[in-house]
């Protein structure tokens, strides 16, 4: 499958520059000839850091269109750190300085002095990106997918949320990411979508582009949903959101859904990426439940279920658009390699609900059995949210005295500003609203959590805290 | 009297920004000019609204339905000079 370059969006800008069809065609014609007067420059395989910017989203457009192997550079990487051996060069894109866009003039090329000529273990031209996992199941690993499954992910994505040559896309979330590349460039790149770039997912910059750039379609983190949430005085409603991350807490899904518009979750993964959302034609109940359904041909199955609840277990994904293998820094294969065909584990924990609708719970390395059935800890901790209007963030660690077959269980909240909870009180109703097995054996509620740089919870901290208050 | 009352707003804005917010910035890097998004002080969306509320705390105003928008925070002038008129 070849790219449509010959269909190309009427505008594609960023912060700086704003390009029309014939200009987006101009700048790939330039990117081309630059090409073919270097002789192809036939890599091995090019690392680029991805932004959102115009020049880097051609870059990646043209590399898939010529099949041309290339790492996307992690975001948080340092300019210094060293590169994995399989790449042999880096492009380095500039900023336009004005005038027209003069792509070629923005690139700037630099080998990569970890590589090992001959070590290599990827064919030139075979049509290779890879990106890292990350890493929320152990090591980061480099995932390697092939353009057609790319483009094939990217025309579901489409479908699913329904882009077409009059959508406006908006993307504030990182084009290095397969959320951000996978369920929001190129799908819209393939419609022939309106398309706007946002670097680092700033929400005032988000406000402007929504009031200048009207899109119908943004994509949204629960992060950004809530801080946008907070700074659109105006009420500013632009169209359909989606995100994907975390679930977003009922109270913050109804309040979005009030001020800005229709609110979708998508489910994906780096190796499989978009597996399932949530339908646009969903009701409002259904869709702030965090119930997704899969996209078209991809297949989910649950398995694993223990004794105690067998409709719960681990999401198993068949997927005709996943990723190729797992790769070692060298290129090569790794063992672990499955194909179209074969079930890959996503280690997420998951339950069918009605319409085969699929809620994912949370982690599967964030469960413990309790008393024989398996407990997601951020199942109670979103049931707790959801329960008491006065948490704001629940945080639920395993520890504690353990019984011969129940793990121990400590819930620390953050409270809102100026709301207080009775231990037992919050007890006594979360009898009522959720099975034993769930209900924390300790709870704390504080004023603030201990949070990382980007602002999420700091669990690891919390548990280490908790756990020590506790054995004391 | 306008210029006095704009130079304690920058001020306290510096203040606000090396000592109150997770922006990493020493206080005496801080130009007047610089840029409060990445290519100046760097602010992301969590420690904009953190600004943004400790601002409306310390000068006792409510920003209004059109103010928040990049320019009024590309330089801290902007912001200074928005908060200026608005106070004063």
């Amino acid at each position: 499958m070849g790219l449509p370059l010959n269909r190309v969006p009427d505008l594609l800008m960023d912060e700086r520059n704003s390009l029309n069809a014939g200009e987006i065609r101009d700048a790939l014609s330039d990117i081309d000839g630059y090409f073919d007067g270097n002789g192809g420059m036939n890599f091995s395989c090019v690392g680029i850091a991805a932004r959102n910017t115009i020049g880097h989203a051609l870059l990646i457009l043209y590399f898939l269109e010529k099949q041309i192997n290339f790492f996307i550079i992690p975001t948080h990487t340092r300019s210094d750190a060293a590169l994995p051996p399989f790449c042999d060069r880096v492009v380095i894109v500039g900023q336009n300085a004005g005038g027209g866009y003069n792509l070629p003039g923005l690139l700037e090329w630099q080998d990569n002095p970890a590589y090992i000529k001959g070590k290599e273990r990827m064919r030139a031209g075979s049509g290779a990106m890879i990106v890292m996992s990350s890493g929320s199941t152990g090591q980061p690993r480099f995932v390697k997918f092939h353009s057609d499954k790319l483009w094939a992910n990217a025309a579901a994505c489409a479908e699913r949320l329904r882009m077409n040559s009059r959508s406006r896309v908006l993307i504030p979330v990182p084009i290095a990411h397969m959320f951000g590349l996978g369920a929001g460039f190129l799908p819209a790149w393939i419609t022939g979508a309106n398309i706007c770039l946002i670097e680092k997912s700033n929400v005032v910059k988000l406000q402007d582009k929504t009031a200048g750039f009207r899109p119908d379609i943004t994509l949204m983190t629960p992060t950004l949903c809530k801080m946008f949430l907070l700074v659109n005085k105006r009420h500013l409603s632009s169209g359909m959101y989606v995100t994907a991350g975390e679930r977003i807490k009922k109270q913050l899904y109804n309040d979005f859904e009030s001020t800005c518009g229709l609110l979708l979750n998508l489910y994906g993964s780096t190796e499989m990426g978009a597996i399932a959302t949530t339908r646009i034609d969903d009701p409002l109940e259904q869709r702030v439940s965090g119930a997704v359904q899969p996209l078209d041909n991809v297949e989910i199955d649950i398995v694993g279920g223990e004794e105690g609840d067998i409709s719960k277990g681990e999401i198993l994904c068949r997927h005709p658009a996943r990723f190729d293998c797992y790769i070692d820094e060298y290129g090569n294969e790794r063992a672990d390699r499955g194909g179209e065909t074969s079930w890959y584990p996503t280690r997420d924990l998951g339950s069918w609900r009605d319409k085969g609708r699929l809620l994912v719970l949370g982690r599967m390395d964030n469960c413990i059995n309790r008393s024989g059935f398996l407990v997601s800890l951020q199942e109670i901790e979103s049931r707790l949210e959801d329960l008491f209007s006065g948490i704001d963030q629940a945080i639920v660690i395993e520890g504690g005295p353990e019984t011969i077959r129940c793990a121990g269980l400590i819930a620390v909240c953050e409270l809102k500003k100026g709301q207080e909870l009775a231990v037992e009180k919050v007890r006594e109703l979360c009898r009522d609203a959720m099975p034993g097995h769930w209900i924390p054996d300790h709870f704390y509620f504080v004023a603030e959590l201990p949070r990382l740089v980007n602002g999420k919870a700091d669990r690891a901290l919390v548990a280490k805290q908790y756990s020590t208050i506790i054995r004391k | 009297m306008e210029t006095v009352a704009l130079d304690h707003v920058k001020s306290e804005l510096k203040q606000i920004i090396a000592y109150d917010l997770d922006a990493n910035i020493d206080f005496a890097d801080i130009r007047d000019d610089i840029s409060l998004f990445e290519d100046g002080v760097g602010l992301d969306s969590i420690t904009i609204v953190n600004f943004i509320v400790v601002i409306e705390n310390k000068f006792n105003f409510s920003f209004g339905e059109d103010d928040i928008n990049a320019r009024l925070f590309s330089s801290l002038n902007n912001l200074a000079e928005f908060i200026s008129y608005r106070v004063g």
